[in-house]
């Protein structure tokens, strides 16, 4: 973990990072799906957010903005927003086992923000204007729940491929029924390019229209296109369910690997 | 022995064969008057009597001069008016032995389909009988009672209970797997077998909306659609109707299939992308077997399902010792509190 930053706020995002750790193995090594382990994962994701949010809470307050300033700050972010979506969608659809997928996505985001983005002090702390925090904010929310919809999508496949080759036993036996992680996939869908226009009119609204925004924007609108065919290809494609949340995953898998070449090439992560 | 005892004994499908037990087996309604019965006729104080289609037994606390051993099938000869002998089908042992078996009992652990739940309900509402019948007493009273805590602590605690075992409830947990809440699905029965119409049976249990029949002779799929609250479909119209049902149970007679891959490619496409489950259990198959290469569509067979149903018995057979290990501390806090009171005998703690 890059420690050169001043400030010790980072204690709550390892923190964080050793509680979804812990998470992910008690998931995994739990052999049969009892209440306990259910509420356990639930319980250490809860802190995880809330160490999370104490992370963003004193960083925040120390640089005086939404703290976006840097790849180390918007991993965090992104991971909160995961955990937040995971929360609110997990507990409305029953879908608690989402807590078990949601686990390792969360230790990867942190482990790779962690480990290789830069937590240096930005360059450019002017004063910024709310609408530019509104957008930063909201964009990397709609990532988080893109993500949680990539990770139905997983499971989707997983249960799929079970069905179909005819094997229940161990630890896949436990996963929600394919009619229902559909339901939470294309309502997950709905919410992440509802939240992804809105980062995208925010960002209209900042009136920055550099070079660097404009690249941001390209890249931005290309995503943004690609979700708005996802939604639409029910009607216009004869998608089979599984090939759908191949194309799900594999999409929200190349937006995350396109996000950070971007941010390499332009040398500014939000 | 110096005082009265703690005892049990009956009949079951571990000891007898079905031709005995549909003999000695007593129905509902006669068990009040047989308690009264087996007490007075056996020496008993307290007695409980516990009569399903796999076993006929009895748990009791003895006078001193019981002799339940014989006593219990030379009763049960003499109701039922059996004239060959059947001693050697029955059992009975007192004591801590009795305290063991009523404990698996009530957990499953003894049933033909071990794990099974049923047997739970059984065994209470043949307790709650006994109690309406005041021939309950102090130590049945506390044997029922752990028994339950401990049947319970079994169910909880390990996975004996888990996974279905019939062809119908094996069917019935896919359709879930696939849909979720069945409360919307519709299924096609197609041919009129035995296993087509419990398997349709199943999934109405689990509150299906339609359910339709279809049959080549007509009149058979009017009776069988009568008979769940259905509707039957002409023979002609099952392939058109299949593109708005979401599950299809087949059970033909058919020497070919009744449904082809192109067949089935036509009807997933007609379907825009709602899956299709399908319930192959004729022999030979209904369905060609490649159908379950294309997406959105499952397919099982009879062998597939059966497969499953024994995984799940395998399972369930590698949980007895576990629930045992669970039992143990109920049994010797039981002998704990009957030795404390010391006024029966035969447990050695």
């Amino acid at each position: 973990m890059n420690f050169d930053h001043p400030m010790n706020d980072r204690l709550w995002f390892l923190i964080a990072a050793l509680i979804v750790a812990a998470s992910t193995l008690w998931s995994f090594l739990s052999k049969r799906n009892n209440p306990l382990t259910r509420r356990g994962v639930q319980f250490l994701l809860a802190l995880a957010l809330l160490s999370l949010s104490l992370f963003l809470l004193e960083r925040g307050e120390a640089i005086r903005r939404c703290p976006l300033t840097n790849g180390f700050e918007a991993t965090a972010f992104l991971t909160w927003g995961v955990l937040l979506t995971y929360f609110l969608i997990g507990s409305s659809y029953r879908l608690s086992i989402l807590g078990a997928f949601t686990a390792p996505l969360a230790l990867l985001l942190l482990t790779f923000g962690g480990l290789f983005s830069s937590d240096q002090p930005s360059s450019n702390l002017n004063p910024v204007r709310w609408s530019s925090e509104f957008h930063a904010a909201i964009s990397i929310l709609s990532y988080g729940t893109l993500g949680l919809s990539a990770i139905c999508a997983l499971m989707y496949l997983i249960q799929e491929h079970h069905l179909k080759k005819h094997t229940f036993s161990g630890w896949f036996d436990r996963l929600p029924s394919m009619g229902d992680l559909e339901i939470v996939l294309h309502r997950l869908l709905r919410w992440g390019f509802l939240l992804m226009t809105l980062g995208m009119l925010s960002g209209f609204a900042t009136g920055l229209f550099d070079q660097v925004s404009m690249i941001k924007l390209l890249w931005a609108t290309v995503v943004w296109i690609w979700y708005l065919g996802l939604l639409l290809s029910p009607f216009l494609l004869r998608l089979s369910n599984r090939r759908f949340a191949w194309v799900v995953l594999i999409g929200y898998i190349l937006v995350l690997l396109s996000f950070g070449m971007m941010n390499s090439l332009i040398g500014n992560p939000t | 022995m110096s005082g009265p005892r703690l005892v049990c004994g009956g009949i079951s499908f571990h000891e007898a064969p079905v031709e005995i037990l549909e003999k000695v087996s007593f129905p509902k309604e006669s068990h009040a008057q047989i308690l009264q019965q087996l007490r007075s006729e056996l020496d008993l104080e307290e007695i409980v009597l516990l009569s399903t289609c796999n076993r006929v037994e009895f748990f009791a606390v003895a006078k001193l001069n019981s002799i339940p051993s014989v006593q219990w099938p030379e009763f049960l000869q003499r109701y039922h008016q059996i004239p060959e002998t059947i001693s050697d089908h029955t059992f009975c042992v007192e004591g801590t032995a009795c305290i063991e078996h009523l404990f698996e009992v009530a957990s499953g652990l003894q049933s033909m389909v071990v794990g099974e739940t049923e047997i739970f309900g059984q065994v209470k509402e043949a307790y709650e009988t006994a109690t309406t019948q005041k021939t309950t007493g102090k130590w049945l009273h506390k044997l029922f009672q752990s028994s339950f805590n401990a049947a319970k602590e079994v169910r909880s605690q390990t996975a004996i209970t888990r996974g279905s075992v019939s062809v119908g409830s094996v069917s019935v947990e896919l359709a879930e797997k696939i849909f979720g809440s069945l409360h919307t699905k519709k299924a096609l029965v197609i041919g009129a077998g035995d296993t087509s119409e419990k398997t349709a049976r199943a999934l109405l249990s689990r509150g299906i909306s339609s359910l339709f029949v279809t049959n080549r002779t007509h009149e058979r799929a009017q009776y069988l659609a009568h008979e769940l609250q259905g509707e039957a479909i002409p023979w002609e119209e099952w392939k058109k109707k299949s593109v708005e049902v979401d599950i299809l149970i087949s059970s033909t007679t058919a020497p070919d299939f009744v449904l082809n891959q192109a067949e089935a490619r036509t009807l997933i496409q007609q379907r825009r992308g709602s899956p299709l489950f399908l319930i192959d259990l004729a022999i030979p198959r209904d369905f060609d077997p490649e159908i379950n290469k294309l997406d959105d569509l499952y397919l099982y067979n009879l062998d597939d399902l059966q497969k499953i149903s024994n995984q799940h018995l395998q399972d369930r057979g590698g949980e007895i010792e576990k629930a045992r290990q669970i039992l143990r501390p109920h049994v010797h806090k039981l002998i704990e509190w009957i030795s404390k009171h010391k006024q029966i005998t035969g447990f050695s703690p």
